[in-house]
């Protein structure tokens, strides 16, 4: 088999060029089929390990996958606010450990402001119940004090002390600007992987005091109060975006949640995040399948050529396989010879796939994650990827028993006895 | 890492609904119940919420002798063993099962040959609203092997031919999470 082996990839460089070009269609077709893996299960993570550790995340009434989307993911449509009053009386629930509030609508240079509280550094959780760190500084004590998340000083070139403002809304209207009231960067947070990277954090009372002189989303014309004066104010916060909500008993949660959904007050609703994040699933899960079917079958089309430009060459090669037979080689060795061929291309464009998968990551993935916020990294592939790849060598195998098959039943006779 | 905008615009683009009824409060659709299970320790929780017409057809209190049997065999339906199965190897045990709903009375509601406790519930005391009434069920399973637990199976829609589909919300040792239970598929695991 060792010798046939040569054989085959010596003769296979006789057609290099037909070869080669369907190697380049096998290593594509695998790359689009891994890549898209590769973005399915690093997204999946994504969502899954950014946030951990909390039982319910409540918010104004709404769509439960909107507010978890929006308050934790930092993404799609902004949700309406509740008001304090309420996320002060969940946090005085008898069944409810700990409140994070989050309030979110201001923006610094794109990256998304989160007003919270101190004990938002104590109690987000994220993987595997990792707790957030500094990687310099301290947490917020000052008013006018910011924690960066790790990308948001890297892309900005934010170090301790440096000065920032915050862009009222998404940040695109230069005008509404809070110039007057600057932050100062006192903290930078670990790098997480997750939407906390791309956060600067402030505390509940700033986000309040930067909008004291605002109403109706715009400055108030001709008033201004200073950023020494604010603290006169009440800093209360009147509403924030959503609550992160742990419980003393995660038996609680349908209970607490029930009671949130039916709170008197104000309609809000309780997200158990867990669910949410399962709802997500069946919903991209549509998508993913359809991507995931189209990449099979440009991965089918890529092995259907390898057979067709195999099956092609048998006529070229009467001679050479006659050659081999009229040396000794038997029926089954022309077999081998061909299926071999087969399967060492599809195995080379299979490793080749891997190979521009994992180097596309290293071009494309620092992109991503600045555009999108989604990873791709250089990494050993998964075990989803390795039953690709096996499904994709075993195809290609045995559909190259094809083109062998045909030369086994051709080679019995045909060219050992030229006909003139 | 964290999750793309190209998968929401991919869910947007296929036309797909982000708003799931799943937790939505208290949403009244026939067919369909809901089931909290909370799996914690040696116990299995389950709270079963059910628009009445999918278990007996009607909404109200019944008025004959057979709407009568109708809730009797109801009520022995939730009741049987094979109503809910904890995976067996945990082997678990029903340890308390309580059925109620605000237009049914409770004697109705109880298990044959025992006299419910307290007061006799008022009939037709309950607020329906709008005309829809619902049927709430408490289960408490005690289970000796409980490092077994994975999931948990509905036998409800053999006897239940109203019942169409539960949505199921599940707090178990690993975290959260959802399903939809079917007739097809009735097994939740966690």
């Amino acid at each position: 088999v060792t010798q046939l082996l040569v054989l085959a990839i010596k003769s296979g460089w006789n057609r290099r060029v037909s070869l080669g070009l369907t190697l380049a269609a096998i290593a594509l077709s695998v790359a689009l089929l891994l890549g898209i893996e590769r973005l399915r299960t690093e997204a999946r993570r994504g969502f899954a390990e950014s946030i951990s550790g909390v039982d319910l995340v409540v918010g104004a009434r709404g769509s439960p996958l909107q507010l978890m989307l929006y308050a934790v993911f930092r993404l799609g449509e902004a949700t309406n606010n509740m008001s304090w009053a309420s996320a002060e009386a969940l946090a005085r629930h008898p069944q409810v450990a700990w409140t994070v509030p989050l309030s979110l609508g201001d923006s610094h240079r794109g990256f998304p402001v989160l007003g919270t509280t101190g004990e938002y550094f104590e109690r987000f959780r994220y993987g595997d119940r990792r707790a957030l760190k500094l990687s310099s500084g301290r947490r917020f004590e000052a008013l006018f004090d910011a924690v960066l998340g790790a990308e948001v000083a890297e892309h900005l070139g934010y170090r301790l002390g440096h000065h920032l403002t915050l862009a009222h809304g998404s940040g695109t209207l230069a005008a509404l600007e809070h110039g007057d009231k600057p932050f100062r960067v006192c903290g930078i947070l670990a790098r997480t992987g997750t939407p906390v990277d791309r956060t600067v954090h402030v505390s509940l009372q700033a986000i309040e005091a930067i909008h004291l002189d605002w109403q109706g989303g715009a400055p108030i014309p001709g008033l201004s109060i200073a950023a020494e004066l604010v603290t006169k104010f009440d800093l209360t916060p009147r509403a924030v975006t959503a609550v992160l909500v742990g419980l003393k008993s995660r038996a609680a949660v349908f209970a607490v949640q029930r009671q949130v959904n039916q709170h008197p007050g104000e309609p809000l609703v309780a997200v158990l995040p867990g669910l949410a994040l399962d709802e997500l699933w069946r919903v991209i899960g549509v998508a993913e399948r359809s991507l995931q079917l189209v990449s099979a079958m440009v991965v089918g089309v890529g092995l259907a050529g390898l057979v067709a430009v195999i099956m092609a060459t048998l006529n070229e090669r009467r001679r050479e396989l006659a050659i081999l037979r009229s040396v000794g080689a038997r029926p089954t060795d022309v077999f081998l010879l061909l299926t071999i061929e087969g399967a060492v291309v599809t195995i080379a464009g299979a490793s080749l796939g891997l190979a521009l998968v994992n180097a596309s990551a290293l071009v494309v993935g620092p992109l991503a994650q600045a555009h999108f916020g989604l990873a791709l990294r250089w990494a050993l592939p998964g075990i989803g990827e390795l039953k690709l790849l096996a499904a994709v060598t075993t195809i290609g195998t045995l559909a190259s028993l094809l083109p062998g098959y045909r030369a086994y039943r051709v080679s019995l006779a045909d060219g050992m006895s030229p006909r003139l | 890492m964290f999750p793309g905008r190209w998968l929401l615009a991919l869910a947007l683009a296929a036309g797909l609904p982000l708003a799931g009824p799943v937790q939505a409060a208290g949403p009244h659709v026939h067919g369909i119940g809901k089931l909290d299970v909370i799996a914690e320790g040696e116990s299995v929780v389950l709270r079963l919420e059910s628009p009445l017409e999918n278990l007996v057809g009607f909404e109200r209190a019944p008025r004959t002798d057979g709407e009568r049997q109708a809730v009797r065999r109801m009520a022995a339906a939730l009741r049987a063993e094979t109503a809910f199965v904890p995976t067996r190897e945990a082997r678990c045990r029903v340890a308390s099962v309580k059925l109620e709903s605000p237009v049914i009375a409770s004697e109705l509601l109880a298990e044959p040959g025992t006299k419910p406790a307290g007061e006799p519930q008022a009939a037709h005391g309950g607020q329906p609203t709008a005309g829809h009434a619902e049927l709430v069920g408490d289960y408490v399973f005690q289970c000796a092997n409980p490092s077994a637990l994975r999931g948990l199976e509905v036998g409800l829609f053999d006897s239940l031919k109203g019942l169409e589909r539960l949505e199921v919300q599940v707090v178990g040792p690993r975290g959260q999470s959802g399903a939809k239970l079917t007739r097809k598929s009735r097994r939740i695991s966690w």
